[in-house]
């Protein structure tokens, strides 16, 4: 594969990796990063790249991967403090507007499920993806995707539900 | 849609039972300017996603960062020669030998007198014919190895592409002429 090809057919996969990542990390120039990983592990693998059904898949699941490995020893350190601080820190400027903005409100929400279903909630209702392609990218069966799926909705559901009925009182 | 419709519509999406177009039928539904208070909800959660899925990759010049790490050229290759196609050239060259072949066999026979009445003279006429066609396609034949040497020369012309690289160094010499100008200052 020629770095032409790979400009014009792999890297456009760089903004669906990246919201991904950002998904899962909950910290943009972190996301970035694991996107340039994804990429240079592609790039390595350039010529094989034929043999895979979809590499769009294959990219995805290395993205996974890496998140999650990353998620895993931000926990190992159990320097939630230093942490908690670096998040804050790289938000986008509208993160730091006004948190009222449905955006951000159902964002927030989604930022604090559970990994699994905070990657569910984003192949399924942000990108869009058949539940077999799912299954292949986190390696889970369609079964728990299901209910890991629908304890999102629900969850996603009642806290918004929850922070309307707070500002209402608060009226 | 109606409300009843949307009310299972909604059940079932909680349940992680609807299909792909059954959500898209839910996100189109709340993205209505006028939907009933109880969905209003809903309608920011599809919101959320609709918008979501536009997010795209902050750094816009990602793509030449990223070869440039990779230390790898992506310029477009534009003074690259199509690749002749060799099929092509081989068949015209061959229906040419046939051409030139019939003209000879034609020229024979127009010539008057040139009827033979002794049928062993014919055949050894005729077969005096067939073998100067036969000469005449082996001359050609070795006039189409020359097509051989061709794509070779347009296999050397790639090197321009070596050569407007030289040049390309060479555009340094030119910054160092404005220096030493300067220097003359």
């Amino acid at each position: 594969m020629t770095p032409e090809t790979f400009k014009s057919e792999i890297l456009p996969m760089k903004h669906k990796l990246f919201r991904f990542a950002g998904r899962l990390l909950q910290n943009i120039p972190e996301a970035e990063d694991v996107v340039q990983e994804v990429f240079i592990r592609l790039w390595d693998r350039r010529d094989a790249l034929k043999q895979y059904r979809s590499v769009e898949a294959f990219a995805m699941t290395i993205a996974k991967n890496l998140c999650l490995d990353r998620l895993k020893s931000k926990r190992n350190r159990q320097d939630e403090f230093t942490e908690k601080h670096e998040q804050a820190d790289s938000l986008t400027p509208y993160h730091h507007a006004e948190m009222k903005d449905s955006f951000q409100k159902v964002n927030q929400i989604i930022g604090i499920l559970p990994e699994q279903q905070r990657m569910i909630i984003q192949l399924r209702d942000v990108e869009g993806y058949e539940y077999d392609e799912i299954e292949e990218i986190t390696g889970m069966n369609q079964n728990a995707i299901r209910v890991n799926l629908s304890r999102a909705r629900k969850q996603v559901r009642e806290l918004m539900k929850k922070q309307y009925n707070y500002e209402f009182t608060k009226n | 849609m109606n409300s009843q419709k949307i009310d299972l519509l909604i059940s079932k999406y909680e349940l992680g039972d609807t299909t792909l177009d059954e959500e898209r039928e839910l996100k189109a539904f709340f993205a209505q300017e006028e939907i009933p208070a109880k969905y209003r909800v809903y309608r920011e959660i599809f919101g959320f996603y609709d918008t979501a899925v536009q997010e795209e990759f902050p750094d816009p010049d990602f793509d030449n960062r990223f070869f440039d790490k990779l230390g790898v050229s992506t310029e477009s290759k534009k003074g690259q020669l199509i690749p002749f196609n060799r099929r092509i050239v081989w068949q015209v060259a061959a229906s040419l030998v046939l051409l030139v072949g019939l003209y000879f066999v034609f020229q024979l026979q127009k010539q008057p007198g040139n009827e033979i009445d002794d049928p062993k003279l014919a055949y050894a006429e005729t077969k005096k014919a067939l073998m100067m066609i036969s000469g005449n396609l082996n001359t050609g034949m070795k006039e189409l190895s020359s097509i051989k040497t061709f794509d070779e020369g347009v296999n050397e012309l790639k090197n321009i592409k070596s050569f407007n690289e030289g040049l390309k160094t060479m555009e340094k010499i030119s910054t160092f002429n404005r220096s030493t100008n300067f220097v003359k200052q």
